[in-house]
């Protein structure tokens, strides 16, 4: 098995998606391949800060609307759910906000390294490609009132920044599309526009 | 007639600027409870200034003034546990929500403060703090044990003064320029535009710096088994060491130069495109450093 063929591969191995004789293959050439097993590592680390999320589950409307719109067949939502008013538990004013964004950034977190490999969540992914960015700009619009004008300024030119830093790497790769060390700086600006995100929720 | 509308006008005139100095009048506030040495202190408020101080007493001590449309201002506690908190969510778009504050707590209790706008300065805490400010600058002097710090467009400066431990410091921003002199064995920050400067007054092990445009730069010895991550799109990142270090370099760039003063020069990886990639070790190799950027140029400099 090829260095390409592995990294392909490397998502549906930490899925835990692979059938035996693949897995095998793949653990094969991770075993003999230091570049490859970075990759893997920089992936676990990567899934492991996604687990490290807190668990926020949307308290009101809002969540409907987003769950339809990232997954048009989900069944509807319960209302309710974990909201507290204890002090010391100080998840008030950005809760909901924070649920879209936490959701937001499990989509984000969720998208693969590599363009090349394509899955049966392919149909998810696309439709929730777009949304993350939509929910942070409608948030951030909605919160415009509410949050200092300078900060609401760094958001936006520091998501350019990133956005710029994005498509520098995207367009690296097509230079470059087996360069893994490309792959994995694409994996961590995906995971600050995530952690973008989560400040947003928090401000 | 005409000097008895003059003075209808002045009156009137008078009685705005009054009602005016009514309006952005400031409550002066002063509360004493007790809080355990152990214990934690909670501050809420909106914009103006928060200061606080460490002492020796059992006793959280708050003075300052609270801006006249500050309606909900709580303070409270249960010895374990102490709270200062202005609710401003509902009233958020009037205008005189300022809370100028001034607070003592026992050095060794946590503290965890909350403000949209105001600037927070921290000294002679020793027990924990957390730190939020949307546009306001953190400011902590002295030597927690741990600092958690997180802003949108705020800076955060941290000046350590206990040259044994240092502090623990974890640092998020965006826009917000994060300089940490003093640091402990373990820091971790990012920012998107924001330049990161971290010093350490004792050997780090554990120091992951993050950035996207903003520039890194770190001072530091190096625990043994120590583990340096350092990343920045296009910003530069220049790491000063010991000249004795004993490390493991790993430093990557697609674009940027690389200027090393303790080994080999980069070399070019790719066929097809401009990386350059440097894999060395100094000493026993101990220490394991990693330096990734895209554009951003590094600079491995001796002390």
């Amino acid at each position: 098995m090829t260095c390409r063929e592995t990294l392909d591969r490397l998502d549906d191995l930490v899925d835990g998606r692979l059938a035996a004789a693949e897995r095998q293959a793949v653990r094969s050439h991770l075993a003999g391949c230091l570049a490859c097993s970075r990759e893997l590592a920089a992936l676990r680390r990567l899934q492991g800060r996604a687990a490290e999320l807190p668990g926020v589950a949307p308290r009101r409307d809002l969540w409907p609307a987003i769950r339809n719109r990232i997954e048009p067949s989900a069944e509807p939502a319960e209302e309710g759910g974990a909201g507290t008013n204890a002090r010391f538990a100080p998840a008030r004013r950005w809760w909901p906000l924070a649920a879209a964004a936490a959701l937001a950034v499990a989509v984000l977190l969720a998208r693969p390294a590599s363009r090349s490999a394509p899955d049966s969540r392919a149909t998810i992914r696309t439709e929730a490609d777009a949304t993350p960015r939509t929910l942070l700009l409608e948030t951030l619009e909605a919160r415009r009132g509410e949050l200092p004008a300078e900060s609401v300024r760094a958001f936006e030119s520091d998501l350019e920044i990133l956005d710029h830093a994005i498509r520098e790497i995207e367009g690296a790769l097509e230079i470059s599309p087996e360069s893994r060390r490309l792959r994995l700086l694409l994996a961590e600006r995906r995971q600050q526009e995530a952690e973008l995100l989560k400040l947003l929720a928090r401000a | 007639m005409r000097h008895a509308r003059l003075t209808t006008a002045l009156m009137g005139t008078a009685l705005l600027a009054a009602l005016a100095a009514t309006a952005t009048a400031d409550r002066p506030i002063e509360e004493s409870l007790e809080l355990a040495a152990d214990g934690e202190l909670q501050v809420e408020i909106l914009s103006g200034s928060l200061v606080v101080h460490g002492w020796d007493r059992a006793e959280v001590r708050v003075t300052g003034t609270v801006g006249d449309d500050v309606e909900d201002l709580d303070i409270g506690g249960d010895g374990g546990r102490a709270w200062v908190e202005i609710d401003g969510d509902h009233v958020r778009r009037r205008h005189n929500l300022d809370a100028d504050l001034e607070i003592w707590l026992p050095s060794t209790a946590r503290l965890a403060v909350d403000t949209l706008s105001a600037d927070i300065d921290v000294s002679e805490v020793a027990g924990e703090l957390e730190l939020g400010s949307v546009s306001g600058d953190i400011t902590v002097s002295g030597s927690p044990s741990s600092m958690e710090a997180e802003t949108v467009s705020g800076d955060v400066r941290l000046d350590g003064t206990d040259s044994r431990a240092g502090t623990a410091a974890a640092v998020e921003t965006v826009s917000g320029n994060v300089q940490l002199h003093g640091v402990g064995r373990t820091v971790e920050a990012s920012a998107v535009s924001g330049r990161i400067e971290v010093s350490a007054v004792a050997q780090v092990h554990d120091v992951g710096l993050e950035t996207v445009s903003g520039d890194v730069e770190l001072a530091a010895a190096l625990a043994p088994g120590a583990r340096v991550d350092i990343s920045s799109h296009s910003g530069s990142i220049v790491l000063r060491l010991p000249g004795d270090t004993s490390a493991s370099f790993d430093v990557s760039t697609f674009n940027g130069s690389v200027d090393n003063d303790f080994g080999p020069p980069a070399e070019r990886v790719d066929r097809f495109g401009p990386g350059k990639s440097l894999e060395f070790s100094t000493g026993g190799g101990d220490a394991r450093i990693s330096i990734e950027t895209f554009s951003g140029d590094v600079g491995l400099k001796r002390q």
